[in-house]
């Protein structure tokens, strides 16, 4: 598992480090001056672009995004039996973005007529 | 059909036994009154009273267009109080019905889904968390059947259009199923509680329109929404023809009432303030919830382990649907129910962020969004109905699964569900969301039988007419309406009781009608030998005494009954019948009150209503007056005008509390600064501005104005970002730019402004003086330069104002501007509560030329004689009255305050509204700080005192206070400060006073002989009366007592509608009347057509549909 892990790091590093390189950038960019009018309507909007890199770049099955949310929402739990509220709000966040997102890559094969 | 019901027997019987909770709700004789519940006691009258768009049961009357969606909604109402049975029953039944409805509802839509994805276990779980669950428990302490009703249809409408894409019904019968069920599931035609239906069926068009994108199923799509407008427009036709003719003049309305865009913007916020996504996806965040300390079962469900573990598996259970139905056919249904529950949390979720900036943009620039101001409430139905249909799909994947592997742990399983089901709606089995203040308030009340009494015999053929003031009032601010057997709500009881007109100051009076009752009210408290006079005025006859009001709530106290016992104990008044804790008290001298009365000539009033407190005091005043009231003699009506006999004329104190209003010009703190790289695009801006300004003076000058106040702002903005330098004096320059270009235009322009412009004007550059005293200390040298430029433009501005501003600038001199309409000999009367006192004589000034004269209370008011007159031509007067101050606490001493001595007036009574001076002087052996506060009601805290500077210099001090709640008592406290053991302050010269107000009436007394004078008519209903003729008296001015409203019309003939005595209806018919004249409120004739269109629509709808079938049938 550990290996696994590790091999997936290595092979994909180069990635890594350009999403990483690009929210630095993108959040010095939404931070500085006119550009943070944008951030002041949608805060998020770093991570969403990170996001979308993600999904585009590392090829993500999307089949895991609801194990994912639901796994968020045991630690949203915890977060809660820990009185740690600002942490929870975030995992919503995130959890809302998940889920939007696989609706979205499973809009395509939807029959609800049918 | 028998077979279809018996497979489902089991699901229906659970979902009806449980539908029986209601009967668990009521203790002994209790039933659900008050709040917001709207629910009456006298279910039959109200509903026949509701067929009209005119109500008597507020106020002197009041439109009630909105309740006509209602019909059903109280009609059921109605209908079974019609069979005899009592309020608790009736209510039981109604309670059990809108309980089991969305979930009869749920369960027919969730069957078509199980039967289509051969889902067994899917149907009853969906339908009963549909049914009962948190969002319905908020609704269910008011009994909120409007929100039920569109509740309940949003499972059917999915059910309909549904079934229309698989084809399974056509459009037509499609779009009459969806447009009758919302004909009878109407929501009240309250928009925003649409907001639910809104959103599931955009989900609905894009998931249809994802699928496949073509022009055939646009066109299928357009037909149904058309069909179901159309259907939908004819079936609603009895509510949308006058409910749209009323709404329509009425918006901008709406939205003042709710505070303007930034008092709504501030609502959604404070609303939004816990609708966090995670608290959405656990379906928590109910605003009442967190702001309620004293909810009655929230903090369970906030703080309990067990409850905090079911909240999170309510989301885990519903999203898990996604995980385990990957590749069943129902991904579909899943997918489709899980964006709408995430489209619903975006809105839900209000301006809580992440998205709360997209919300607030939609209220801002959405025409009509702002509907949905409570944006929690207005879009919860979808997701509750997302999340049945989520967790319904999960359970039966459980269960199926169980049901194959181990029947024991299948039967384990489902128990645990329905208990811990059961367990997270316990609310539900015993009523307590009805005690929405634990221990305090209730809705669950027992109503004494006297009250009910009472309103039979109000409602009586005798009684329905007869105008009954309601004693004592609801408290002023908060106009509540409460008992001590536990009633509690805005809305009087009396309005839920019967029909008859019982008045009082409650949120139904306009703001000048609250102002005539109230003032009747103090005349009553005060035991005014004039009051019945203004009662008679106002068409009161009878007075309600409820000596049960709950009058000294802690938020809400008002004047308690037995206030008003000493005013209803005159001879000229009957306690006529006893109810209990009710006494009705009639005027026995009182003539026949007819609805219609005429005259032939009227008084003007040149002010407001708030007038008759000096005018029904008058001596000579005429309780059977026709009272025009004018604010502007530009506007006054020329053809009333030949009408007026009578004048009184009650000018402004114009400032006399000495506090001045501030005003930005509606401009607000520019974003870019000079500082900014983008500054130059302002210049630009400003530029091409000047160049297309034109040359009309009024509108140089509001430029000007603008852009000198943003230039402050500017100013002010770089003082706190601590610059000093060269940005802020750009600033300056710009901003002595435009007062060099306002100078000029001010003094031309000036002499022509009325006194409101000349003080609106004032109060900005006041503003700018502060502006720039503000930063004052912070500048450098150079920069101090370009101040003392600006300061020195100003000054000259504002003297020049001086010259022509009328204002109150100090505490002897208080200033009115007096408009008399005609030229004639008046009288005087003054009074200053104040002070208590009614002056023989008053010295004033009129343009300058000095006057001594009795006032009312001194004045020969038989004598013709003129020499208590003053001859005044028509036109507007400069007046100055000079008084004298009072100093409420006597110290001529000088006062020696050290750490260890404070000093303490004596106390005095306190009024609300008045504003409270102080003024001293004050030094000290050596620099230290003095500890200064007003003490109210004997309570102060030591971070409310003021900590002064005082030095060895003497200093003035100088503090106002004034309170718009109802305090009692207050004192002045002086400290010295307790770590200077060594100083000694020393205060001399020490006043308290109150800033006074006079009120001052000019009046010509003239014997006027001609007063309203009783009209023979017939009062049809509520919106129609008939004038009989031939008329007695050949008048034609007409008083209609029943709240003014520009909807109230004399259908024959040409007349001119006018507010008469503040309140009323009042015509001037000037065609002869030979035949009746027809009195009516014209919204009605639009009830009426509507009725006829409704009734008309569903006869020939379901003809159409029976024509169909048949003609299907055949072939």
């Amino acid at each position: 598992m550990k290996n696994k892990t590790l091999s997936w790091i290595v092979q994909n590093y180069k990635k890594l480090l350009v999403l990483i390189f690009m929210h630095i950038i993108l959040s010095a960019a939404f931070n500085s001056p006119y550009i943070n009018i944008i951030q002041i309507y949608i805060s998020f909007i770093p991570y969403l672009v990170d996001w979308i890199f993600i999904l585009i770049v590392f090829k993500l099955d999307k089949e895991y995004i609801p194990s994912l949310a639901l796994t968020l929402f045991v630690l949203a739990y915890a977060f809660q039996l820990l009185n740690k509220i600002d942490i929870q709000e975030k995992t919503g966040e995130i959890i809302f973005i998940l889920l939007t997102t696989y609706i979205v890559l499973s809009l395509p094969k939807l029959k609800l007529s049918r | 059909m028998i077979k279809h019901i018996k497979k489902y027997i089991f699901d229906l019987l659970i979902l009806c036994f449980l539908g029986l909770i209601p009967l668990l709700w009521f203790r002994g004789d209790e039933v659900i009154l008050g709040h917001d519940a709207g629910l009456t006691l006298e279910p039959i009258s109200h509903f026949y009273d509701r067929l009209f768009a005119w109500t008597d049961r507020f106020a002197f009357g009041t439109d009630q267009t909105y309740a006509i969606p209602g019909f059903f909604i109280h009609g059921l109402e109605a209908l079974i109080s019609s069979l005899g049975l009592s309020l608790q029953k009736m209510q039981q039944v109604i309670f059990i019905f809108w309980l089991i409805l969305p979930g009869l509802c749920m369960y027919y839509f969730a069957i078509q889904i199980a039967k289509k994805y051969k889902l067994r276990y899917f149907a009853l779980p969906a339908s009963l968390f549909y049914m009962l669950n948190h969002f319905l428990l908020q609704g269910w302490f008011v009994a909120e059947r409007t929100k039920f009703s569109l509740y309940a249809a949003l499972p059917l409408l999915l059910a309909f259009v549904f079934a229309w894409t698989e084809k399974k019904r056509s459009t037509f019968l499609t779009g009459f199923y969806i447009s009758f069920l919302f004909f009878l599931l109407n929501g009240e035609a309250s928009l925003p509680l649409f907001g639910s239906v809104i959103l599931t069926m955009a989900t609905f068009t894009f998931f249809y329109f994802f699928e496949e994108r073509s022009f055939s199923k646009f066109f299928q799509l357009a037909k149904l929404a058309g069909l179901t407008l159309v259907i939908s427009c004819i079936l609603n036709a009895y509510w949308l023809l006058p409910f749209g003719y009323y709404v329509l003049g009425s918006y901008s309305k709406e939205v003042a009432q709710a505070g303007g865009l930034l008092g709504i913007l501030g609502w959604v916020n404070y609303i939004s303030e816990k609708s966090s996504l995670i608290n959405l996806f656990r379906l928590q965040g109910i605003p009442e919830w967190y702001q309620n300390p004293l909810h009655p079962y929230a903090n369970i469900f906030l703080h309990n382990p067990f409850f905090i573990t079911v909240s999170f598996l309510i989301p885990f259970t519903a999203f898990l649907s996604l995980v385990v139905l990957k590749k069943h056919p129902a991904r579909s249904v899943a997918i489709f129910f899980a964006f709408l529950a995430l489209i619903s949390m975006f809105f839900m979720a209000g301006s809580h962020p992440p998205f709360g900036a997209i919300y607030l943009l939609f209220v801002k620039f959405i025409p009509g969004f702002i509907a949905f101001r409570t944006p929690y409430y207005k879009f919860a139905s979808s997701l509750w109905l997302a999340y049945a249909v989520l967790i319904g799909l999960t359970v039966n994947v459980i269960l199926e699964y169980l049901k194959k592997k181990n029947h024991i742990f299948f039967f384990i399983t489902s128990l645990f569900l329905i208990i811990s089901f059961l367990a997270y709606n316990y609310p539900f089995l015993n009523g307590v969301f009805f005690d929405y203040i634990q221990g305090q308030r209730t809705n669950r009340v027992s109503v004494p039988t006297y009250v009910y009494e009472f309103g039979k015999w109000s409602g009586s053929q005798k009684r329905i007419n007869t105008k009954t003031l309601s004693l004592p009032p609801p408290n002023n601010e908060f106009k509540v309406d409460s008992y001590k057997w536990g009633y509690w709500s805005l809305a009087p009881a009396t309005s839920l009781l019967t029909n008859a007109p019982i008045i009082s100051s409650s949120t139904y009076a306009s703001s000048d009608q609250g102002d005539l009752i109230n003032l009747l009210y103090k005349k009553m408290e005060s035991n005014d030998s004039q009051w019945p006079k203004l009662a008679k005025f106002l068409g009161i006859k009878s007075f309600l005494l409820k000596k049960d009001f709950a009058w000294n709530l802690k938020d809400s106290p008002t004047a308690p009954p037995s206030a008003y016992e000493p005013a209803l104990h005159r001879n000229d008044l009957k306690l006529i019948k006893k109810f209990g804790e009710w006494e009705v008290y009639d005027f026995t001298s009182l003539d026949k009150v007819t609805p219609i009365t005429n005259a032939h000539s009227m008084d003007v009033v040149m002010g407001n209503v708030k007038a008759m407190d000096l005018i029904s005091s008058l001596p000579a005043f005429d309780a059977k007056s026709l009272i025009y009231f004018a604010t502007d003699i530009k506007k006054l009506d020329s053809s009333l005008v030949p009408y007026f006999q009578r004048v009184y004329s009650k000018p402004d104190c114009i400032n006399c509390d000495l506090q001045y209003s501030y005003s930005y010009y509606n401009t607000s703190t520019p974003l870019l600064t000079p500082k900014s790289k983008l500054y130059p695009l302002i210049i630009i801006k400003r530029i091409w501005d000047e160049k297309h300004l034109g040359k009309e003076p009024v509108s140089v000058l509001n430029y000007y104005l603008t852009r000198s106040m943003q230039d402050l702002l500017i100013y002010q903005k770089l003082g706190t970002m601590r610059e000093k330098g060269i940005y802020t004096q750009r600033s300056l320059v710009n901003y002595n730019y435009s007062l060099s270009r306002i100078n000029p235009i001010i003094n031309k322009l000036v002499p022509s402004f009325d006194n409101i412009k000349l003080i609106e004007m004032n109060n900005v550059f006041r503003t700018e003086k502060l502006i720039l005293d503000g930063e004052k200390n912070n500048l450098d040298a150079d920069t101090k330069q370009f101040l003392l430029q600006s300061l020195s433009q100003l000054n000259n501005i504002n003297m020049t104002f001086e010259k022509y501003v009328w204002q109150t600038t100090d505490e002897e001199h208080k200033k009115y501007l007096v408009t008399i309409p005609k030229d004639d000999w008046y009288r005087i009367s003054y009074s200053n509560h104040v002070k208590n006192e009614v002056a023989d004589t008053l010295n004033f000034t009129l343009n300058e030329k000095e006057y001594s004269m009795p006032t009312s209370s001194s004045a020969n008011h038989t004598s013709e004689d003129t020499k208590d007159k003053i001859y005044l031509k028509r036109g507007t007067f400069k007046m100055q009255l000079n008084q004298q101050i009072t100093n409420l606490v006597n110290n001529s001493a000088e006062l020696n305050i050290d750490n260890m001595h404070c000093y303490n007036s004596s106390q005095i009574k306190l009024n609300k509204n008045d504003v409270y001076r102080v003024t001293f002087f004050h030094q000290a052996n050596k620099s230290t700080k003095l500890d200064v506060a007003f003490i109210i009601d004997n309570k102060i805290k030591t971070s409310e005192f003021e900590k002064i500077n005082s030095d060895l210099k003497w200093q003035k001090y100088s503090k106002d206070y004034v309170t718009d709640l109802p305090k009692k008592i207050l004192s002045l406290k002086i400290c010295g400060n307790p770590v200077d053991k060594l100083t000694t302050n020393t205060v001399k010269d020490l006043e308290l006073r109150i800033i006074s107000k006079p009120d001052v009436l000019f009046y010509t007394d003239r014997s006027v002989n001609d007063h309203l004078l009783p009209v023979s008519s017939d009062k049809i209903n509520q919106t129609l009366y008939s004038v009989n003729t031939p008329i007695k008296h050949n008048n034609k001015l007409f008083l209609l007592n029943e709240s003014f409203s520009q909807y109230w019309n004399i259908e024959n003939g040409n007349s001119t509608h006018f507010i008469a005595n503040g309140y009323a209806n009042g015509w001037l018919h000037s065609d002869p009347i030979s035949k009746p004249l027809i009195i009516q409120y014209k919204i009605q004739r639009l009830v009426e057509a509507g009725f006829t269109i409704t009734g008309i629509g569903v006869f020939s709808t379901f003809l159409y549909i029976g024509w169909r079938k048949r003609k299907k049938h055949e072939k």
